[in-house]
Order: structure tokens, then C-alpha cells, then sequence
């Protein structure tokens, strides 16, 4: 899957979860460049991620974060 | 020992001399640890020899995890190293309190399952949290195991903070102590002092009038109802505000004299506005502690097997705050009071769309300043349960908070000098009020004025009168209160 349509698959998540009607997701962004992305959502955005790209992650993956682009990554590396 | 013990000024200043003196990092390093030592052996010898296995426990099983590269021996090693650590803390903290509620579940209260009857260890609580979390990210964050173990000893039994934390993170701790040219910083070892000397003000000045204005409510429960009683809860928070960010700051402080920045543990909690804002606030070292190690993995893990949605968090934040309520000690009461902040937290998350909704609708300074004497509110009656030792007690605190409003009312129209008694519930003395009073609203004051920009920013900015005038006023009140002094809670944790 090409990055891009990756991306916005992802924005979609995040616009459905997070309940806003804007989402522009970068690399080096974090729970604290997002309003609403906090330790509650998250773990229902991860669910929706894996529902939606029909993949399965690890505890330790997931855990290993540290910003969306190792998100975009992890969903790459499953789906390829 | 304590921070605010005549024993430790006199230790902490030939240290602090030694210290400074030191020409190398390593002999920096044996001093701390030295005094890190001297501090727990003083209280008790068995303390330091249980902290210094636990400490060499997990230093080699870290290692281990580390060095291992077959996927499965490195996660055995690490389940068994996190069981281990939860299995010691049991034994030492628990045992009795589930050889008692067993006894009393199947026997009828007979003694059947022998209690173990022993001293809990200090600060056993605090350095077994940082000992998983220390495993926890070795295995999951891939973090390096600390090869030197000297640092990894100073980790765990550093002195400011092993009685009563913060909880500290290796990767935020053990980087400082690698800095071979560390030089004495007069800048941190000034606004240590001074952190140290409003963290010791706070202590033995505030939270102890505080506590003597409220003390007498809490020995003899039977004689107060009403107002008293709502009083008596509405302080008590504000009490354990001052005693605790007290002590934090005076661990920070001696920590910062000798170049060592540990985390912060209070960030204005009574501006809150919700309890979920309030624990990012409130205790940050511990809140954070369960919200990563706790919350973040059993969220997590239901979140990617299971499709429960919200549920799934509420069932996550039950288990984080009955673990933080059980934290503070082998009681029923703190486990309700964990269990009351679960069920704050679920129904802001439950309400939040709206909530968000009202707010939009209203006025949202009025919102917001509602909201925050909720919050307090909603706080306050929870610490009831973390004031008392039982959940009878507990009940009875709050059944008579709400059956004597009328009567306490009643007597104060008839009877001024009843009217002290019940509705300010002192009858034993005014000047105890009003120095209660007088002293915590000044507390209040410059806790929220160094809040804003830091108690270093706000002095620096000062004429130098208004600086030294500060220093004097408070180490004066220190030295008259000395005497006065009360037992510290968060110490026996």
C-alpha cells in the first residue's frame, strides 16, 4: 500500500475516534500535537487500526511507539 | 530516616562538605551512596540488607534480559524478575492482610492461616515500583541494563527520595550520574536550598497546625457530627497537600543541592477542573507510574484482543486506581478510596462527549470554576476513607457528616461559644484556628504564586529584601515549630 492512502486511512481512524471533522497526521507527531489523543483514545484507536487494516500487533509493539510515523510504520511492515 | 529529623541535618552537612570536596564523580558517588546507607541502617539494619537484595535481584536479572537473545528466555526472565518484585512486596506488606481476610472469609475469625507478623521494610514500596518499571522497560522500551552497579544502588536507595519517593524512572535517573564532569553548581545548589527550605516550611509549619486543627476529630470520631465533620473532610486534603508536596519538595531540593534533578510530583492538583485532571496533577510519580505500567499494557491488551470499546478502559482504569489505592497500604479503606477514583474517572470518560457539549453551551470560565469545586469536592470525600483506618469508621464518618447538619446549625444560632464548637468544631482552642487559618491561606497564596512561574523565577525577580525577608520568615516559623513536628504519612507507604 502506497504511504499516502496509508495516511489518510489512519486520519480517517483518528477523525472517527477522536470525533473531529479535521485531521492532519505527520511523522514526528505525538499524543500531545493531537487534542482528544490521550491514554483513553488511544487504546481505541489502536483497536480500530487493527479492525481496519486487519492486522494484529504485539503488546510490545504497540508499547514501543514513540510517534504516528512508527504507527504508519508498524501497519506497513503487517500489511506488506 | 526523615528529611526534617535533627540526625539528618547533622549527617547531610559533613556529606554535603564531602561532597563538594570530591574531586571525582566515583568519590561523589561513594558518598551518596554511603549516606544513602547510613540513613536507612540508622533506622533499622534489616531495612538496608532487604533493599540492597532487592536491588541486586533486579540488577542481575536485568542484565540478564539484556543479554539474552532468544526471544522466550528473555521474556521468562523478565515475568519471573516482575512476579518475584510483586511476589516480595506481598510478602512483606500484604501477607497479614490476606491471612486476616481469608481468616475471616473462611474461618469465622478463627486464626487458622498464621500471620507472618513482620516490620514492613521502608520505602519497600517505592523501590520495588521503580524496580519494575525499571524490568518493565528494559524488556518492552529495549532500554539498556545499568552495567554499573553502584548507580543502579544509588537508583534505589537514593536518600531524598527513598522514604517517600518521587517514584523515580531509571532512563530520567541514571544519565545523571554519568556525568564525569559535573562541577559544583552554586545556581542548584541555591534554589535547592530554597526549595528545601519551603518544602521543610511547608512540613512542619503548615501541615502540622493543619493536622492539629483536625487531629482531634479523628481520635475521637464519636463526638462530632455535622458541619464539624464536613469541615474536618474539606481540610483534610489540603492537609495531605501541604505534608506531602512538602516532603517532595525537600527531597527535590536536597537532591538538587548535589546536582541530581528528580520528577516532580505536584502541579497545582486543586485547579482541576475533572478527577482524571486532577491525577496528572496530584502524586504525578505514582499516577504516571500506573497510568504507563498498570493502564497503558492491560488497555492495551484488551484493546488488541478484544472488541469491548469503552468498557475495555473502564475495565482498564478499575484495576490501575484499585492497584494505586492498594499502593498506599494493606487496607480496605485505601482500596475503596482507588475504587472511588475508578468510578470518577469512568463516568468522565463515559459523559465526556456531553460534557463537552454543556461546556460549549455555558460560560466557560463559570463551567470551568464549577466544575473545579466539584472536583475538590468530589476529592475531599473521597480522602474520608483515606483518613480513617476502616471502612466502618469510614461509613460513620460520613453518615454522621450528613445527620448532624441541623443540629450543629441549631446550636450555633443559640449559643456562640457552641457555635465554635460545632461548626468550627474547636472547642479546645481559638488560636489553633486561626493560626490554622492564617497559615494555610498564606500557604495557599505562594504555593500558587510559585506555581506560576517556579519558586526560583518568582524570588530572582524579587528586590533582594523581599528574598532574604522570605528565607527568614520561613526558617523563623521552621525553628519555632520544630517541636511541633508530626508523624509523615506517606512515609509508612
Amino acid at each position: 500500500m502506497e504511504r499516502k492512502e496509508l495516511v489518510s486511512r489512519v486520519e480517517e481512524i483518528y477523525k472517527k475516534i477522536l470525533e473531529v471533522d479535521e485531521m492532519h497526521l505527520e511523522d514526528s507527531m505525538t499524543a500531545n500535537d493531537v487534542e482528544g489523543w490521550d491514554s483513553l483514545t488511544h487504546s481505541l484507536l489502536i483497536n480500530q487500526v487493527q479492525k481496519d487494516f486487519q492486522v494484529k500487533f504485539k503488546l510490545r509493539e504497540v508499547i514501543a511507539l514513540k510517534n504516528v510515523g512508527e504507527l504508519f510504520d508498524l501497519i506497513q511492515s503487517k500489511i506488506v | 530516616m526523615g528529611l526534617d529529623s535533627l540526625i539528618f541535618f547533622l549527617a547531610f552537612i559533613p556529606f554535603l562538605l564531602l561532597f563538594y570536596y570530591s574531586s571525582t564523580m566515583r568519590w561523589r558517588k561513594t558518598f551518596i551512596l554511603a549516606m544513602s546507607a547510613f540513613c536507612l541502617a540508622y533506622v533499622n539494619v534489616d531495612y538496608l540488607i532487604i533493599a540492597i537484595c532487592f536491588a541486586l535481584f533486579n540488577y542481575f536479572l536485568a542484565l540478564s534480559i539484556s543479554n539474552t537473545e532468544a526471544e522466550h528466555k528473555k521474556r521468562l526472565t523478565y515475568l519471573i524478575g516482575i512476579i518475584l518484585n510483586i511476589l516480595g512486596l506481598a510478602v512483606f506488606k500484604y501477607a497479614d492482610f490476606i491471612s486476616l481476610n481469608l481468616n475471616e472469609l473462611l474461618f469465622g475469625g478463627e486464626k487458622r492461616i498464621p500471620y507472618l507478623d513482620i516490620l514492613l521494610p521502608l520505602g519497600i514500596s517505592y523501590y520495588t515500583f521503580q524496580s519494575i518499571s525499571y524490568l518493565f522497560d528494559v524488556y518492552h522500551e529495549n532500554d539498556d541494563a545499568e552495567e554499573d552497579l553502584a548507580d543502579f544502588m544509588i537508583y534505589l536507595l537514593f536518600f531524598p527520595k527513598f522514604i517517600a519517593g518521587p517514584i523515580e524512572r531509571a532512563y530520567n535517573f541514571l544519565p545523571q550520574l554519568k556525568n564525569e564532569e559535573a562541577e559544583f553548581n552554586t545556581e542548584s545548589f541555591r534554589s535547592g536550598m530554597r526549595l528545601f527550605l519551603w518544602g521543610l516550611f511547608k512540613k512542619v509549619v503548615v501541615a502540622s497546625a493543619m493536622w492539629k486543627l483536625i487531629s482531634p476529630v479523628y481520635a475521637d470520631l464519636d463526638a462530632f457530627h455535622g458541619i464539624s465533620l464536613i469541615l474536618v473532610a474539606c481540610i483534610y486534603p489540603f492537609q495531605i497537600y501541604a505534608e506531602f508536596s512538602g516532603y517532595t519538595d525537600m527531597a527535590l531540593g536536597a537532591s538538587r543541592m548535589i546536582g541530581i534533578n528528580l520528577s516532580p510530583n505536584f502541579n497545582a492538583p486543586f485547579s482541576a477542573t475533572s478527577i482524571s485532571e486532577f491525577w496528572r496533577r496530584w502524586h504525578i510519580s505514582l499516577s504516571t507510574w500506573v497510568s504507563d505500567y498498570i493502564y497503558t499494557p492491560l488497555s492495551m491488551k484488551i484493546a488488541l484482543s478484544k472488541d469491548w470499546g469503552k468498557m475495555g478502559i473502564v475495565l482498564a482504569i478499575a484495576t490501575s486506581f484499585i492497584v494505586l489505592g492498594i499502593w498506599h497500604g494493606a487496607q480496605w479503606t485505601y482500596i475503596f478510596f482507588g475504587a472511588l477514583q475508578a468510578l470518577f474517572i469512568s463516568y468522565e470518560i463515559l459523559t465526556r462527549k456531553r460534557r463537552n457539549a454543556w461546556r460549549k453551551a455555558c460560560n466557560v470560565k463559570i463551567y470551568d470554576r464549577i466544575s473545579n469545586v466539584i472536583t475538590i469536592s468530589v476529592y475531599a470525600f473521597s480522602c474520608i476513607f483515606f483518613g480513617v483506618k476502616t471502612m466502618p469508621e469510614g461509613f460513620q464518618f460520613v453518615t454522621q457528616m450528613f445527620s448532624g447538619i441541623q443540629s450543629s446549625v441549631m446550636a450555633a444560632i443559640q449559643n456562640i461559644d457552641l457555635a465554635r464548637m460545632h461548626i468550627l468544631y474547636l472547642g479546645a482552642d481559638l488560636i489553633v484556628l486561626l493560626k490554622a487559618i492564617g497559615l494555610f491561606t498564606a500557604f495557599m497564596m505562594i504555593q500558587s504564586w510559585i506555581d506560576k512561574k517556579g519558586l526560583d523565577q518568582q524570588l530572582e525577580s524579587r528586590p533582594v529584601y523581599v528574598r532574604w525577608a522570605f528565607y527568614y520568615a520561613a526558617a523563623g516559623m521552621i525553628f519555632f515549630h520544630s517541636e511541633e513536628a508530626i508523624s509523615f504519612l506517606y512515609g509508612t507507604f
